[in-house]
């Protein structure tokens, strides 16, 4: 039974109490995030650089998407992890023992970056790497959509050639919009390492628990998984070692201790006649009757040749009147054309001019080859013009990655009209263009250029 | 004067609140010593204590004060560690801890049976810095864990003999800990946060011969403690993994052990009384802490706390013709180390300890003041499993100065 003057005494304790209450926890205070170049192979899909040798397969020489953890079905039409007409497009890149020449190289960044900051040569460096040469004929630029730094060949990458990319960070390189230095990922800080990822281990389960990189790794994923990670690391570092992509880079500025990001990519060693509708890269029509087709590489003369109905001689190189096919005249729908290549293009010639106003469309098939015997590859463009999947969804967008919903839309137009092409039961007897053998497939009304 | 009194009380427990509030650390987890007369008795005092710390020693003497009392004071504590690696290397030292834990009591008589009391006053702590760059700096740079406790409690004389106490804790605790990050990544992490956690103690004193002969049984409930809020501050030197290491929210929760008591004292002359008390604290509650970091990996800190106890031995000697109100006193305690040599880290380099306590107390009219000093010498404890810290041997030595003033009035 507290006296009335008790209640002073509570009230102060309780009073105590309150303060006590939000007194003596530390401010630990709170430190900005940086703006890093990412590169995470154990996302999925991985969030890295590209395009990239990691997934060029060293049995086959291969792209091989497997190795990305993405491996593609047989069936595109029956998988749902990727749209059909990108499931059909990397089925293609498979087949290739590089990437395109066309192919931009990109590496995402968790934040927008300073353009301003994105110097070629200096915090953005490419090399040839088997030129030993500073690659400088590419467009540095930020994508915003992607959130990626990308660099575009001018001129397409040359073939045969493997590149290597570094991106200066830190506090003397890349910024971000903000200003503030753009750092590196983890990933690419034990790239980095000077000793081995594994402590020596060449088999998983020979790891050492101890094994400081294998400790990091451990704390974000169960052991049998680290294990596997750091060899796969490890493999890569090797990689990078053994392809001098260090030394190449330090030897054109870039030292380690500054790479933000390192990667490098092969290009594939076949010729390609060159469509890039996006840069202007398409057919010449010098004179009415004439039109040029730009190769990127050699070209063995002897397999350009065209294709002739009246004569009923087949070749690699097929000229249709796509309007006069329209109309149901076959006669007019192959003109005759004789195909030749000079060096850098091959010349179609038609022995009258084309029509005025008429949709001309070009084909050519793998029977054309380089002096090595090798057959020529397609471009991405004659590629998605010939998938039998949309290029673009309900939405309008594009449907395959790498291809802005402008483009993805302007080329559905093609890839509709020539799919009912190819789709017929007559073209391909009698032409033998067809979706499997094509290099080249673009339409387009030929206007002369002066 | 009942008002002025009460105003002293409000105005003392202030002060311990605001003393409390600031950076107050101890070397060790428990911190049981915590009165100057006590301490000096080795804090076997469960079944012989007439100063208002009962509130926390045993709060069934208060049934048995007269009138009304107050008292204020504190424990200077100065600790060193060491660490020397098994493989031979350099000693390592922790930098020497100070620290200062106040406490302040006060009771009173509600009526001729029941009295009540009132504690603040700070029991368990963890305080201790080792160099940045140390080899166990991944178990620990800095380890610090502050609490304050708030125990009102009421006290019934059941039989003239027999008294028994029931109380209500109220902790407010608050840590802060720093660690090192594992190379490549380099650099720190700091976790810190606080919570509010609850329990109760129960006690009981029975005076079999009053003055001659009394035994004690007490029991403190384990306190769990939810740091929901903490905020965790990672500061890698490596900047590549800066953005994977955000700083971020942290959540842990800390069990402060049960304590169980058993005392008796004996006067086997008039001026002398001998005390004895064993504590057991179930360690076994605090076994493993899970950091849940937001996004970043979460940490577990696994002491594997085992049971242990504690035993106290006390002496008061008082000479009333010579010298009336003057107390010289002594102790010796055993206390068994609570983690594990497996378990054994940098935290908490527990250890079996040694305890030599002495001190003297003078009291006149209505004032009382009692000084203490306890040695304790912890025994080498060897780190042998290597998950929790660095496989060695720790050393430490501590020392702990006890004052308290008292006011009563009858």
């Amino acid at each position: 039974m507290l006296k009335p003057g008790s209640r002073r005494w509570i009230v102060a304790v309780m009073a105590s109490s309150a303060g006590l209450a939000g007194a003596c926890t530390p401010d630990v205070g709170s430190d900005p995030i940086p703006t890093a170049m990412e590169l995470d192979l154990t996302a999925t899909p991985p969030r890295a650089p590209q395009p990239t040798a990691l997934i060029i397969n060293p049995q086959t020489g291969h792209i091989d998407f497997r190795l990305a953890g993405t491996p593609l079905p047989d069936d595109c039409s029956a998988q749902q992890a990727l749209t059909e007409a990108q499931c059909q497009f990397d089925q293609w890149l498979q087949t290739l023992n590089g990437f395109p020449t066309v192919t931009p190289a990109t590496a995402p960044a968790s934040g927008p970056l300073d353009p301003a900051t994105l110097t070629l040569g200096a915090n953005v460096v490419a090399v040839a790497a088997k030129q030993g040469a500073l690659a400088t004929d590419l467009a540095v630029s930020f994508d915003d959509a992607s959130s990626s730094l990308t660099l575009m060949p001018l001129h397409g990458w040359d073939l045969g050639e493997f590149y290597w990319v570094g991106v200066r960070g830190y506090d003397s390189g890349v910024h971000d919009t903000g200003g503030r230095p753009v750092v590196g990922s983890p990933t690419m800080a034990l790239l980095k390492q000077d000793d081995s990822l594994t402590c020596g281990a060449t088999d998983p389960a020979a790891v050492d628990p101890n094994c400081p990189t294998y400790r990091v790794l451990n704390q974000g994923m169960p052991s049998p998984a680290a294990a596997e990670q750091l060899l796969r690391l490890e493999g890569i570092r090797m990689a990078f070692i053994t392809g001098h992509g260090f030394d190449v880079m330090a030897v054109a500025g870039l030292p380690k201790d500054q790479i933000a990001v390192l990667w490098g990519f092969p290009i594939h060693t076949n010729s390609v006649p060159v469509l890039v509708p996006s840069a202007g890269a398409v057919p010449l029509v010098p004179a009415a009757n004439q039109i040029l087709v730009g190769v990127q590489g050699p070209v063995d003369p002897a397999t350009v040749s065209a294709f002739s109905a009246a004569a009923g001689q087949p070749g690699p190189v097929v000229v249709v009147d796509l309007t006069a096919l329209a109309t149901g005249d076959l006669a007019a729908a192959f003109p005759p054309v004789i195909a030749a290549y000079a060096a850098p293009a091959i010349a179609i010639q038609a022995s009258q001019p084309f029509p005025a106003g008429h949709q001309i469309g070009l084909f050519f098939t793998n029977a054309i080859h380089s002096p090595d015997a090798a057959p020529l590859v397609a471009s991405p463009v004659s590629v998605l013009l010939t998938l039998t999947a949309p290029l673009v969804d309900a939405g309008g967008h594009s449907t395959v990655s790498g291809v802005a919903d402008a483009e993805a839309g302007a080329l559905e137009a093609g890839r509709a009209a020539l799919s009912s092409l190819f789709d017929s039961p007559t073209f391909t007897p009698t032409t033998g263009v067809s979706r499997a053998n094509v290099i080249y497939a673009y339409a387009f009304i030929p206007m002369v250029q002066p | 004067m009942k008002t002025n009194v009460r105003v002293l009380l409000s105005a003392m427990i202030v002060t311990a609140s605001a003393l409390a509030a600031r950076p107050c650390r101890a070397s060790g987890f428990l911190i049981y010593d915590i009165s100057g007369q006590a301490l000096a008795r080795a804090s076997a005092v469960s079944a012989d204590s007439d100063e208002p710390a009962a509130v926390w020693f045993n709060p069934a003497n208060l049934a048995f004060m007269g009138g009304v009392s107050a008292s204020a004071g504190g424990v200077f504590l100065t600790s060193k560690a060491t660490f020397s690696p098994a493989g031979g290397g350099a000693e390592t030292s922790s930098e020497r801890g100070n620290f200062f834990l106040p406490s302040v009591f006060a009771n009173g008589r509600l009526t001729d049976r029941v009295a009540v009391g009132m504690g603040v006053y700070s029991t368990f702590g963890i305080g201790i810095t080792w160099p940045y760059a140390w080899e166990g700096r991944e178990a620990a740079i800095k380890a610090s864990l502050q609490e304050l406790s708030f125990n009102p409690t009421v006290a019934v004389l059941v039989h003239p003999r027999v008294s028994v106490a029931a109380g209500f804790d109220a902790v407010r605790s608050v840590v802060d800990f720093r660690n090192g990050l594992p190379e490549p990544i380099g650099g720190d992490v700091r976790l810190a946060g606080g919570t509010w956690g609850f329990g109760f103690n129960v006690a009981a004193l029975y005076k079999i011969n009053p003055g001659q002969l009394h035994v004690a049984l007490t029991y403190r409930s384990r306190v769990k403690l939810d740091f929901n809020d903490g905020r965790a501050n990672f500061s890698p030197a490596n900047p590549d993994f800066a953005p994977v290491l955000p700083d971020q929210p942290g959540k842990a929760s800390i069990t402060l052990p049960d304590i169980i008591t058993a005392g008796v004292m004996g006067r086997p002359r008039a001026d002398l009384a001998l005390t004895f008390d064993a504590n057991l604290v179930l360690w076994s509650a605090y076994d493993r802490i899970d950091i849940d970091f937001q996004t970043a990996p979460d940490r577990a800190i696994v002491p594997n706390g085992r049971n242990a106890v504690t035993l106290r031995a006390g002496a008061d000697w008082t000479f009333p013709a010579r010298v009336p109100g003057l107390h010289l006193r002594g102790g010796l305690i055993y206390d068994r180390s609570a983690i594990p040599s497996s378990n054994l880290g940098p935290g908490l380099p527990d250890s079996d300890r040694i305890d030599v306590a002495a001190g003297a107390g003078y009291g006149r009219g209505h004032f009382r003041g009692d000084l203490g000093y306890l040695l304790v010498v912890f025994l080498p404890a060897d780190a042998i499993g290597g998950q929790e810290g660095p496989v060695g041997t720790y050393k430490t030595i501590a020392h702990l100065v006890g004052l308290t003033l008292a006011v009563t009035w009858p």
